[in-house]
């Protein structure tokens, strides 16, 4: 566990080091990161000036996912997404020997490749801003709720990290597939609409998005009191189910690995 | 050298790159699903919206809805482009452009043939989805007039031609930036936000719907997909027409300045 430490304390500092080297790069991931977080309140703000208002899926709901989303999702953008999206490039030329070889487990290095310094002043913003909505709607949290978002949020985290890993998994078979990993940040981004869609749209139609929907809503709803204990314990029994099964279906792809290049 | 014998040559090298194109099928399945995942979580919130209010009188209705998502999803499939970053990463970063300026084909036009094959390949698993959803009873709110549909074609075309010369301009303003992610980046969101996929931009509020149609974003995949459903006056085409004239004309002329400026800039030299 010291030693997963260190070596995480180790990629934090190196990839921060290789961030405030390409100064004009990072001020640009940085922009970025803050433009993409814009989207998600901007596309809240104009869909909900249509669509009529129903309890769960007004303006207030979808801000408030926004931010939460922000908050988990950018967190997973800062240190394991742009790692995945290079997942492909190194399957395809054939290079992760190399990686197979390390003293460390594989999937957690290649997840670690590229930590975006940049999105952390999205996550930071979005915290600020989660705060303020609470405050602006006279949502009343507690300290425990506050802890329940965090503990929710973190499972989520290994969720959606489980959820990245499957889709590119599935490059060892198909390396050449290197859109693939655009198919997951792109079915990431549903996870900012109200899972009250589910309610009333039939389930054939919303069950893939289902995951997608349960990793912000949920530690969003513990945050504001609106999930029972029983909710919370599935959702955290399923995370873990998805973790542990992303990691089997991993080691089970790395048997097809040939290591031949395209 | 005859007519007969250029369009033997273009018609060659077409060919070359729908074979090429071909080979990655897949990819182009994966491209077509992210739109539809998209489009789907917005079109599933409006059900959902809609179904839980009793669809009110002044919102539209479900298949009127519905129909524009996926006519939305269908036509994006077949007229966005997606070349900036070849041209930005493996042309320019990577170097490979010189391979092109040594070529007696030009340039642009190369790129044009890559680009509409795999169009033509997005098309076809659109395609795929619009007969499975007939097959299930689904019924697109179209309009029966086939000048209608002779409109849209060439509304569709000049929509793609305007996106690919806007997507060249990206991807060769890499020349001096280097890096164009953060270009990108400002792009798609604008993209997203104002071409009509979030929403339709006739239920903009006022002035940003007058703003928007006017843009170049709007006469991309929003008219030609209004055209098709019938909700658009004569008046209102002409006008369509006449800005999407201008606005492939500029981004024509945007991209011949940028590639004849880009070439002395260029140094060959890759990363």
């Amino acid at each position: 566990m010291n030693r997963s430490l260190r070596i995480l304390r180790q990629l934090l500092s190196s990839y921060l080091s290789a961030s405030l080297m390409y100064r004009f790069d990072f001020l640009q991931s940085i922009v970025s990161s803050l433009l993409w977080s814009g989207l998600s309140f901007a596309s809240a703000i104009l869909i909900t000036s249509q669509t009529p208002g129903v309890p769960g899926m007004e303006r207030s709901d979808l801000l408030l996912l926004s931010a939460a989303y922000g908050v988990i999702i950018g967190t997973h953008h800062w240190l394991c997404s742009h790692g995945f999206g290079t997942m492909s490039e190194i399957i395809h030329k054939g290079e992760l020997e190399g990686y197979l070889l390390k003293p460390f487990d594989t999937l957690t290095l290649l997840s670690l490749r590229n930590i975006a310094w940049g999105s952390v002043f999205r996550v930071l913003g979005s915290i600020a801003f989660l705060a303020w909505l609470l405050n602006f709607y006279s949502i009343p949290v507690t300290a425990l709720s506050v802890l329940s978002f965090v503990l929710l949020g973190s499972a989520s985290f290994f969720l959606i990290y489980s959820l990245y890993s499957l889709c590119c998994t599935v490059l060892i078979w198909h390396p050449y597939l290197s859109n693939i990993f655009q198919l997951i940040q792109n079915s990431t981004g549903t996870a900012r609409y109200p899972l009250d869609i589910r309610r009333y749209t039939p389930l054939i139609l919303v069950i893939f998005y289902l995951p997608f929907l349960l990793v912000v809503n949920i530690p969003l709803r513990a945050l504001t009191g609106r999930l029972s204990l029983l909710e919370g314990v599935y959702f955290f029994i399923f995370c873990i189910g998805a973790f542990l099964f992303s990691r089997w279906f991993w080691r089970r792809a790395l048997w097809s690995y040939t290591g031949a290049s395209g | 050298m005859s007519a007969t014998h250029t369009l033997s040559r273009h018609w060659q090298v077409f060919q070359i790159h729908v074979i090429d194109v071909v080979q990655f099928r897949l990819r182009a399945l994966v491209w077509f699903l992210l739109g539809l995942i998209n489009t789907g979580i917005v079109l599933l919130f409006w059900w959902a919206t809609l179904r839980a209010s009793g669809s009110p009188a002044d919102a539209p209705t479900l298949p009127v809805i519905t129909s524009y998502y996926l006519l939305m999803l269908t036509m994006a499939s077949v007229i966005m482009c997606h070349l900036e970053e070849d041209i930005a990463y493996r042309d320019i970063q990577k170097g490979e452009l010189y391979r092109y300026l040594l070529r007696p084909y030009p340039y642009l036009l190369k790129k044009f043939h890559e680009e509409i094959v795999w169009r033509m390949l997005s098309g076809f698993w659109a395609t795929v989805m619009i007969l499975v959803l007939t097959l299930v009873g689904f019924q697109y709110a179209v309009s029966s007039d086939p000048t209608t549909w002779l409109l849209t074609l060439v509304a569709a075309s000049l929509g793609m031609l305007c996106s690919f010369f806007i997507k060249v301009s990206i991807g060769l303003a890499s020349i001096w930036l280097t890096n164009i992610r953060g270009l990108m980046d400002i792009y798609a969101i604008l993209e997203i936000l104002f071409a009509g996929f979030l929403l339709p931009l006739a239920l903009f509020p006022s002035p940003l719907k007058e703003i928007t149609l006017l843009s170049p974003l709007a006469v991309q995949v929003y008219f030609p997909v209004q055209l098709l459903m019938g909700n658009l006056s004569s008046p209102e085409v002409l006008q369509f027409f006449a800005l999407q004239f201008f606005w492939v004309i500029l981004f024509f002329v945007m991209a011949k300045v940028l590639l004849h400026k880009g070439i002395r800039h260029y140094t060959g030299v890759s990363q």
